[in-house]
């Protein structure tokens, strides 16, 4: 391969920093209305009564919206296919508020401080419920959080909002009761997980104009632009063909950009005003008022003989989805469907729960999407299963876990939301990143610790993940190749490039196929009248679903340049040789360079458009697969930990672009390590947000990490392109477990509760010794 | 944040009259807490051209003037080379240097901030603040009184004197607040200690520095100077941290702190 | 209030709001690679150079930068040219938003550190935060800069 898996610079990361417009905001027309809205201060309210008269009449304001003026739609906002696996269980506006931060009006003035302060004479009197807070006490709680009755579930998702359940889920395979019954050894633990903040440097940011049709133009920082046009159609009752939704260059999601923000606001703005508008969410609105990671309770057993051999493993999680139901199912559902495969061998299992509204800011999709759960409830318990046998916990592993050619039931089982697909794993090179990462890490020199003065440790620990690549029969791909004179090309696809470089990734797909360099594949994508249909950067799709598109549409193109090339020279098609410039024929020997053939169509003889379509979506989801190890050093009195390294090895089959690739591994495990060791999103006893700022919610930064080592497998999925898995998840699943064992390694405390910050690692300490 | 009128000083007493013609007249310092911190000012007045951004030396103190920004102060190689790099030690996980190149010393001062990780290690270097009416104060004087005075913070005077400096930051982030800062100084004379985000404003640990200055042979008395520590200081909670764990921390670190500064000294 | 100063290497005359800050001031007149990250101080997407300093424009008053020189990578081109080039390399680059105030504050640290110890990179840069990636490839890209003959 002479393109792909090669370390191409990102096609337009030098632009961005040269400081070309490339975000959304940098589109924004210079006029544009400024969109604000007053939120809720209260938790869990009713609106009683609204004026809004003063704000209305305060020179500059252009538009003041309630619940009063909006259409009266359930939808949701989780910016998932369709029919979506989420409750419809949000208004545009609602005579409810359910968490400090929620939407209570909306201002649109000439400029941000007309709008703010419009907002300040907006005058509200509220009827304040008691709000549900802990979500351990959500289910049955007096408090209704979603009492109306106009909300619905799409199809059975366990959907119960008199009893504050969004959705619920059992599976089982075989008697997972009587299978622990009849184990030698038990396992049981509870885990917590907390809700973490996407933290993305770009806010959620919006804006919308007409244009000459009057059609509704919107540029929005988002990863779904095509279900955010299918959403505003939906909420707000125009006709979809009346829509246009461009995605720009967006700094960052991880999940937060899937679900929809300001779109349905600034859309009704400009829809009644005629004026273009635009809103750019605070950096407390984007802490408050979008959304976080879903906090889950996760409660493992484990049952095995003395050998090591696995028999059962029962799970059972509550998972807390906040004031609404995004993603509340298919989050939960992944923190088994994306864990609980690796151990394939046992006789028994179970996988079940709730997940719960709570007065809280609502928890939606967020990089990791379940599997960083229960991962780290999972990988922590097995751990503890491997030091009460006293076996190694790289050996109980390696006697468990899944390998190539092998299977689990519960793919066919578990979807996301559905049933799932039956697969086996053509590549899982578990075994070799297990190995590999042993080595990197030095674990024979370190395991367990290592003494290195009176008052440091040094410790290492380690976790093996999985995730998957797309969504079976759901997540679908397109893209397509257009050949222009002089025998260039344009690929659109509707692939959404967040950061994570799919733009470049997808170009040199296309450009290996066509045998042609970067630079000849221009690529344009997410824009919803010029773009093909593409459900959007989530689900680690893209390499692999959009990926494909793009090969096929590769492949399809090359066709039709072979059957112009014969048409020019005369010759039968089968007999086209083309190296990505020049077409030979072996019938007749004579030759036509693409360049020439281009020029042809398009000025000179048989004049045609040469364009090809690729569609994909996946039979399957192959599984990348790594290892990940840590290594760290810990001070006996103060429990303070330095990370020392990060060991990954990664088996995503072929890295397309090995250096964005590791860009993915490494990015990921960085935010994992900021959920496994300090990040979490903070309420006050009433329920605000306090963790609402950058100085109240800290991100990892450079001097937090001393080094990070990563590796891939070398490893080809027959399915994908070029033999491409996904990689944009994975990297975030190990960290949280692979500390907490690391932890328990130096110390021999177990932190069963995330973030493990040196305080909780010093309580536990002093617990052990108080008792 | 809304600014009705913008004035820029001509003078300390030009300065001095505008900010007491209103109760809403703010002084600016580097301005990157207003916008939380302020929602409306009246008046606000601008130190730029009074000259007060220079880092000087005289005989026996340098002076800094209070608009000099925080990187200037962490870059002033003089001023770290007398106090052993304690001021740069505690500054450089301060945000970031583009925060630094813009807040001013003044500022940090004047706020009284709980978190700051600078207060600490100026108390330790017996630092004096200079007012423009009020005139000099030692900083721990100023740290103690009740009310914000209504005056102009015009520079903070440290004294020359070498010696040894060990300063900690204990935080969950390298950029994140202390859960916990301690910063020492040890003279010819003795040494001073210092805890601040505890989460408490910076203050000196009198009783325990009076034990360590009086007791040669303090190995043996590790006990009452923790006691010392624990009695006279109040160590509490916040988001960052409990009262236990920072207790925790205070002692770990006099401990290992006070070996430090010894064992540099030798 | 009138307000002049030089914008990347021109004059320039800005009518501003007492209030106003330089990052307002310029976006509103299409300098748009300076970006609003998080509006409080604390993130570094809105990083500019005032007379070489990297500073947060969201914090600066523009009416206190009187006669002041303000540069953003509009105004730095071929240098960020070269920083974008060795980023390229690494493939640190990500959603780039972070990317133009990094870069404003690589090529600052270029000119007021010599031989920087990786230590002193780090602490340099670190104020400017990145969601993105792990750090690494960016620091890699940054020594290749430093070490960059042109």
């Amino acid at each position: 391969m002479k393109i792909v898996k090669h370390e191409i610079p990102s096609i337009d990361g030098k632009g961005i920093m040269l400081g070309h417009k490339a975000f959304t905001d940098d589109f924004a027309e210079a006029n544009s209305l400024i969109v604000k809205v007053l939120r809720s201060p209260h938790a869990f309210a009713k609106i009683k009564k609204i004026n809004v008269e003063k704000a209305r009449k305060l020179p500059g304001v252009e538009i003041v919206l309630t619940h009063h003026d909006v259409p009266r739609k359930p939808f949701t906002r989780a910016g998932q296919g369709y029919p979506e696996p989420s409750p419809h269980d949000k208004f545009v506006l609602d005579e409810y508020v359910r968490y400090v931060g929620d939407e209570v009006a909306a201002v649109a003035a000439v400029d941000e401080k007309t709008a703010d302060e419009a907002l300040k004479l907006i005058e509200v009197e509220y009827k304040v419920f008691d709000p549900v807070l802990d979500f351990e006490t959500a289910l049955h709680h007096d408090s209704v959080i979603h009492p109306e009755e106009d909300i619905h579930e799409m199809f059975p998702i366990g959907f119960k909002p008199a009893i504050n359940q969004a959705a619920a889920y059992h599976m089982e395979v075989e008697d997972v009761e009587k299978a622990l019954k009849d184990c030698e050894v038990v396992l049981e633990e509870t885990f917590y997980t907390q809700a973490q903040a996407h933290a993305m440097m770009e806010p959620h940011t919006v804006n919308a104009r007409l244009d000459i049709h009057n059609r509704l133009i919107i540029y929005s920082a988002t990863q779904t632009p095509f279900h955010v046009r299918r959403i505003i159609s939906q909420a707000l009752s125009i006709p979809i063909s009346r829509i246009r939704v461009i995605k720009p260059r967006v700094g960052g999601g991880f999940g937060g950009k899937q679900a929809l923000h300001g779109e349905m606001l600034v859309s009704l703005v400009t829809l009644r005003t005629k004026k273009p508008a635009k809103m750019v969410y605070t950096r407390k609105e984007v802490f408050e008022s979008s959304y976080t990671r879903h906090p889950m309770r996760i409660k493992v057993k484990l049952g095995a003989d003395t050998t090591g051999k696995l028999k059962a493993i029962d799970c059972h999680i509550l998972s807390d989805t906040g004031a609404y139901g995004e993603h509340a199912l298919t989050v939960f559902m992944v923190a088994g469907s994306k864990v609980l495969p690796m151990y394939n061998k046992v006789d028994a299992v179970r996988f079940h729960g709730e997940v719960v509204y709570t007065n809280k800011t609502p928890a939606g999709a967020y990089r990791g999407y379940g599997a960083i759960q229960g991962n780290y409830a999972v990988e922590s318990a097995i751990d503890m299963l491997a030091h009460q046998l006293k076996i190694d916990p790289i050996e109980l592993r390696k006697m468990n876990m899944i390998a190539e050619n092998e299977t689990s039931p519960i793919f066919a089982i578990m979807g996301e939301g559905t049933e799932g697909t039956a697969m086996n794993m053509e590549t899982c090179k578990l075994d070799y990143c297990v190995e590999r990462g042993k080595t990197l890490i030095g674990w024979d020199e370190k395991y367990p610790r290592v003494d290195i003065s009176d008052h440091k440790i040094r410790s290492v620990g380690m976790a093996i993940a999985m995730q998957g690549s797309g969504i079976p029969y759901i997540d679908m791909g397109a893209a397509t190749i257009k050949l222009n004179d002089d025998g260039f090309y344009n690929l659109t696809i509707g692939a959404t490039d967040i950061g994570q470089g799919s733009d470049t990734i997808l170009a040199q797909i296309a450009a290996e196929a066509l045998m042609t360099t970067v630079d000849k594949v221009v690529v344009y994508s997410s824009d919803t009248d010029l773009t093909p249909f593409d459900t959007g950067a989530y689900a680690s799709s893209t390499t692999y679903i959009s990926g494909n598109a793009v090969y096929k549409a590769a492949l399809k193109m090359l066709e039709l340049l072979k059957e112009a090339a014969a048409k020019a020279l005369k010759v039968d098609t089968a007999s086209i040789d083309f190296d990505g410039e020049l077409f030979t024929s072996t019938e007749s020997e004579t030759t036509i360079s693409l360049s020439q053939l281009s020029n042809r169509l398009y000025y000179n003889e048989d004049q045609e458009q040469l364009t090809a379509t690729g569609s994909y979506y996946g039979t399957k989801s192959p599984p990348p697969f790594m290892a990940g190890f840590i290594e760290i050093e810990i001070d006996k009195e103060t429990a303070e930990i330095d990370v020392l390294n990060y060991v990954s090895v990664v088996d995503c089959g072929t890295p397309i672009n090995p250096k964005l690739a590791q860009g993915q591994v490494e990015g990921g495990i960085i935010q994992g390590l900021g959920m496994a060791h300090f990040e979490e999103v903070k309420y006050s006893k009433k329920g605000q947000l306090v963790s609402n700022d950058w100085l109240n919610y800290k991100i990892p930064t450079s001097l937090d990490v001393k080094k990070l080592t990563t590796e891939f497998a070398d490893s080809y999925e027959e399915s994908g392109p070029y033999g491409a898995k996904s990689v944009g998840e994975i990297g975030i699943d190990t960290p949280p477990a692979a500390l907490a064992n690391a932890v328990y390694n130096a110390l021999g405390v177990r932190i069963t509760s995330l973030p493990i910050t040196a305080e909780k690692i010093f309580k536990k300490i002093q617990e052990i010794k108080g008792d | 944040m809304k600014i009705q009128q913008y004035h820029r000083a001509t003078s300390l007493e030009d300065a001095y009259n505008v900010l007491h013609a209103g109760s809403n007249n703010h002084i600016l310092g580097g301005a990157l807490w207003l916008k939380q911190i302020a929602k409306e000012i009246d008046t606000a007045i601008d130190l730029q051209d009074l000259n007060l951004h220079e880092i000087e030396q005289t005989e026996t103190h340098f002076i800094i003037g209070s608009m000099a920004t925080l990187y200037r102060l962490e870059t002033a190689q003089a001023v770290n080379e007398w106090c052993d790099q304690l001021i740069k030690n505690s500054m450089q996980h301060i945000m970031g240097v583009a925060f630094r190149n813009t807040a001013t010393i003044g500022g940090s001062i004047i706020g009284r901030y709980a978190f700051s990780d600078l207060l600490g290690p100026l108390l330790v270097l017996n630092a004096e603040v200079e007012f423009y009416r009020a005139g000099k104060m030692t900083l721990e004087a100023f740290l103690n009184e009740r009310r914000m005075p209504q005056d102009i913070l015009v520079a903070v005077h440290i004294p020359k004197e070498r010696g040894q400096s060990f300063f900690k930051k204990v935080s969950n982030t390298r950029l994140d607040f202390a859960v916990l800062n301690i910063a020492m100084f040890k003279s010819k004379k003795e040494i001073r200690i210092a805890f601040g985000s505890r989460p408490g404003v910076a203050a000196l640990a009198k009783e325990a520095m009076k034990i360590i200055n009086q007791t040669p042979s303090w190995q043996e008395q590790r006990e009452t100077l923790i006691n010392a520590l624990l009695e006279e200081l109040k160590f509490g909670n916040n988001q960052r941290g409990s009262e236990a764990y920072r207790k925790q921390l205070a002692q770990t670190y006099l401990i290992r702190g006070i070996e430090e500064v010894m064992h540099n000294d030798r | 209030m009138i307000v002049e100063m030089t914008l990347n290497h021109q004059v320039k005359r800005f009518d501003v709001d007492h209030d106003e800050t330089l990052l307002q001031t310029l976006r509103k007149h299409g300098v748009m690679s300076v970006k609003n990250g998080c509006n409080a101080s604390s993130c570094g997407t809105c990083t500019v150079l005032v007379d070489g300093k990297p500073m947060l424009s969201c914090s600066l008053l523009t009416i206190r930068l009187q006669n002041k020189k303000v540069v953003t990578v509009e105004g730095l081109q071929e240098e960020v040219e070269k920083i974008g080039h060795y980023f390229g390399l690494e493939g640190a680059d990500q959603c780039g938003y972070c990317n133009p105030g990094v870069a404003l504050a690589i090529y600052a640290m270029k000119q007021s550190l010599a031989n920087p110890s990786s230590e002193e990179i780090k602490t340099f840069l670190v104020g400017n935060l990145c969601r993105c990636s792990g750090h690494q490839a960016q620091f890699k890209a940054v020594k290749r800069y430093l070490g960059d003959p042109l």
